[in-house]
C-alpha cells in the first residue's frame, strides 16, 4: 500500500498483497498504519472485492465516525457509480448487532479502521444522478435496495450527466473515484477543497428535482426477510448480496430468482414469498410467477400443491433432487451463482 | 453561475494546470461539452500542450451543433493541436492524461477543480487505458470550417465587408443564451443581403466550406423571405437564367440602423 500526502488532496493507492496483514492509513494520521490479523477466508473473499470499492468503504467508515448528523452527498453519473457508491455506503449499515453474516463475507466492512465506531449508523445521504441511470439502478438488485436504504428520507434527485466523476462528499472529506476502464483509484480531499465541493453539492441538491423512481430498502428487506420468512432467510438475502458484490461483473444479481431458490431450499409457500417480494418493491407477483416457471424449466425449483379448504390449493416451493443435493453439500451460493447472475 | 462563467472558470483552471507542461502530449478522456469548450478556449494560449480528445458521440454532436464552438475546435484540429475521436466506452472519468501525469476534472454545480493525482504509480496504468481507448475509438468528422476559412476573403466572390461582419457575428453569437441557436446559414444570408451580394455567391461559399448544402441555403432563404427579413431582386447574367441579389427588407434595414447588427441577428434567430 502507498499513501501519498500532498497537503489537502491525497490519493489512496491500496494494493493489498495476499499476506496476512492489512494496513489502514487514517485522514488524521496519514502515517499511522494499523495492522489487523486477517483470516485466510477473509483474504479469499477480499480478493474478490475491487480495490477501489474497498478504498471507498474505508473512506465511508472513517467519515462515518467524523460527523454523524451531517448529510452526505453521493454524485453518481452512471449506473456503475450508483452500484459502487451505495455498496460503499452500505458499510455503515452492517453493524455487529444487525449483521448475521458469516466470517469472511465480502459484504462485511473491511479493516477495522482506527477511530471508527463499532456502532456506526446509516448517514443521511443525498444521492444525485441522471434520471436514466437512477432508473436503471432502480431495476437492479442490490443497487436498488441499497439506494433505497441510503436515501430513505429524501429519495435521490436528478442532475445533468457527465459533469462530474463518481464522488462521495462526507462530513470532513470528499472522495472521487477516478476511472479509465480497468485503471481505478480513489482520490481524497479535505480542508478547503472539501468545503468548496460540499458547497457545490449542496447547491446542486437544492436545484435538483426529485427522481421518479420507486425503490426497495435493503434495511427493510433484511429486517422483514427474517421477520416474515424465517431466521435463515436473512442469511440467504445476504448471500445473494454477497454474490452480486463478489461474483457479478456489474454488481447485480437476479433478486427474484435468488429469493425463490432460497424459498425452495427452506420449502416455503410460494404465496408468502411472492407477497413479500412484491411488498418489498423487488418485483411484481407476475414477475415472481414467470421466474418460478423459468427455474422450474431449469430443473432447480419445483412446487407441490397443498390443499386448502375452501379455495384453490397453494404451492410450496421445493428444490429438485439435483439442486437439493448440491444445496446440502455446498450451500445456497453455487445455486445463485449458476442461475441468478 | 451561468454556463459561460463555468466555461470561463474551467478554461482558466485548465490553462493554469496544463500550460507548464507544454512539451507533453495529453489525452482528454470523456469530457462534457463545456470541458471541450474550455479546452478550445485554452488553445488560445500559444504555449498550451497538444491534447487529443476522446469523447462520447453525443458530446461531440453537441459540440458540432454549437457552430461557434465547433469552429474553434475545427481550428485547433486544423492546426494539429488536437484530434477528435468518438468512443462508446462508459467506464471513464473526465481526465487529462499524459505519460507523466493524470489530472482529474471535477465540476459540481459552480465548483470547478482540475487536480493532478499526486502519485506517479498510477500514471502508467491510466495513460495506457486512455491511450487504448483513444486508439480503439473512431475519428469524428466535425464537418465545420475553421475560423480562418470562414473569415478569409480568398477564393470568395463575397465582399470583404461580409467576412468582417461574419467575424462580428461570431462574437455576437458567443453571447447568445442558447449557443446552439446560432445558425450560420441564416447569418450568412442576412449578411450577404446587407451587402447586396448574390445568393449564388453566398450559397456556393457556404457549400465550399461545408457550412451547409445549397439546398439548405435555398430553404433558409425562403424562410427569411417569409419572415420579412430579406428580399431578392433578379440580376441579368446575359446568358442563362438571371441570378438573385439578396437585399434586406425595409424592416430589417430599420432594425440594423436602430439596434445594430446584434439586434438584427437576434431577431433573425428568434
Amino acid at each position: 500500500m502507498s499513501y501519498v500526502d500532498t497537503g489537502t488532496w491525497t490519493t489512496w493507492l491500496f494494493r493489498h498483497p495476499p499476506d496476512t496483514v492489512s494496513r489502514v492509513a487514517t485522514a488524521e494520521h496519514p502515517t499511522t498504519v494499523a495492522i489487523t490479523p486477517l483470516t485466510l477466508t477473509d483474504l479469499t473473499m477480499r480478493q474478490q472485492t475491487p480495490t477501489h470499492v474497498r478504498d471507498l468503504e474505508q473512506f465511508v467508515t472513517q467519515q462515518s465516525a467524523d460527523g454523524r448528523n451531517t448529510p452526505w452527498y453521493a454524485l453518481c453519473p452512471t449506473l456503475s457509480a450508483v452500484v459502487t457508491a451505495t455498496r460503499a455506503l452500505d458499510t455503515t449499515t452492517r453493524t455487529p448487532d444487525s449483521d448475521t453474516q458469516t466470517p469472511g463475507s465480502a459484504t462485511r466492512a473491511p479493516e477495522a479502521t482506527p477511530g471508527a465506531s463499532d456502532t456506526a449508523s446509516t448517514p443521511t445521504v443525498r444521492v444525485l444522478g441522471p434520471q436514466k441511470e437512477l432508473r436503471k439502478a432502480a431495476q437492479r438488485f442490490p443497487a436498488d435496495a441499497r439506494l433505497g436504504a441510503v436515501t430513505d428520507d429524501t429519495g435521490p434527485r436528478v442532475v445533468e450527466a457527465r459533469s462530474f466523476p463518481p464522488t462521495l462528499v462526507g462530513p470532513t472529506a470528499v472522495a472521487v473515484l477516478v476511472t479509465a476502464r480497468d485503471a481505478q483509484c480513489v482520490s481524497v480531499a479535505d480542508g478547503a477543497r472539501h468545503d468548496r465541493l460540499r458547497d457545490g453539492a449542496e447547491r446542486a441538491w437544492a436545484d435538483a428535482d426529485d427522481a421518479d423512481v420507486s425503490l426497495p430498502s435493503l434495511d427493510t428487506v433484511r429486517r422483514t426477510a427474517e421477520h416474515r420468512l424465517g431466521p435463515g432467510f436473512r442469511e440467504d438475502v445476504e448471500t445473494a448480496v454477497d454474490v452480486a458484490d463478489s461474483r457479478s461483473q456489474d454488481g447485480v444479481v437476479d433478486a427474484v430468482g435468488a429469493v425463490l431458490v432460497a424459498a425452495a431450499a427452506h420449502e416455503l409457500l410460494f404465496r408468502d414469498v411472492s407477497r413479500w417480494i412484491a411488498h418489498q418493491n423487488l418485483a411484481s407477483k407476475a414477475t415472481c410467477s414467470r421466474r418460478r416457471n423459468e427455474l422450474t424449466d431449469a430443473d432447480v425449483v419445483t412446487t407441490t400443491e397443498e390443499a386448502t379448504r375452501p379455495g384453490r390449493p397453494i404451492l410450496r416451493c421445493r428444490l429438485t433432487d439435483t439442486a437439493r443435493r448440491r444445496y446440502e453439500s455446498e450451500g445456497l451460493r453455487p445455486l445463485i451463482e449458476e442461475h441468478c447472475l | 453561475m451561468s454556463d459561460t462563467q463555468a466555461v470561463d472558470a474551467l478554461a482558466t483552471t485548465i490553462t493554469e494546470r496544463l500550460t507548464p507542461y507544454v512539451d507533453e502530449e495529453f489525452l482528454l478522456v470523456d469530457p462534457a461539452p463545456r470541458t471541450i469548450h474550455a479546452l478550445a478556449r485554452a488553445f488560445d494560449t500559444t504555449t498550451f500542450p497538444h491534447v487529443d480528445v476522446v469523447a462520447s458521440e453525443s458530446v461531440l454532436r453537441t459540440v458540432r451543433r454549437n457552430f461557434v464552438l465547433a469552429t474553434r475546435v475545427a481550428t485547433a484540429v486544423a492546426a494539429e493541436r488536437c484530434r477528435l475521436q468518438t468512443t462508446d466506452t462508459e467506464d471513464l472519468s473526465t481526465l487529462f492524461v499524459s505519460p507523466q501525469r493524470v489530472c482529474v476534472v471535477v465540476v459540481i454545480d459552480d465548483v470547478v477543480t482540475v487536480r493532478e493525482l499526486p502519485s506517479a504509480d498510477w500514471t502508467t496504468a491510466f495513460h495506457t487505458e486512455a491511450r487504448e481507448t483513444f486508439v480503439d475509438a473512431e475519428p469524428y468528422p466535425l464537418r465545420t470550417p475553421t475560423r480562418e476559412e470562414l473569415l478569409s476573403a480568398d477564393d470568395s466572390n463575397l465582399p470583404a465587408a461580409f467576412h468582417e461582419d461574419f467575424e462580428t457575428a461570431l462574437a455576437i453569437a458567443a453571447s447568445f443564451d442558447d449557443p446552439e441557436a446560432f445558425d450560420p446559414v441564416r447569418t450568412a444570408l442576412v449578411l450577404a443581403a446587407r451587402h447586396a451580394a448574390l445568393n449564388y455567391d453566398v450559397s456556393r461559399w457556404g457549400e465550399r466550406l461545408g457550412v451547409a448544402s445549397g439546398a439548405t441555403f435555398s430553404r433558409r432563404k425562403g424562410q427569411l423571405e417569409d419572415d420579412d427579413h430579406l428580399t431578392t431582386e433578379e440580376v441579368s447574367t446575359g446568358l442563362g437564367r438571371p441570378r438573385q441579389r439578396l437585399l434586406l427588407t425595409d424592416a430589417s434595414g430599420a432594425v440594423l440602423d436602430d439596434g445594430g447588427l446584434a439586434e438584427l441577428l437576434r431577431r433573425v434567430h428568434e
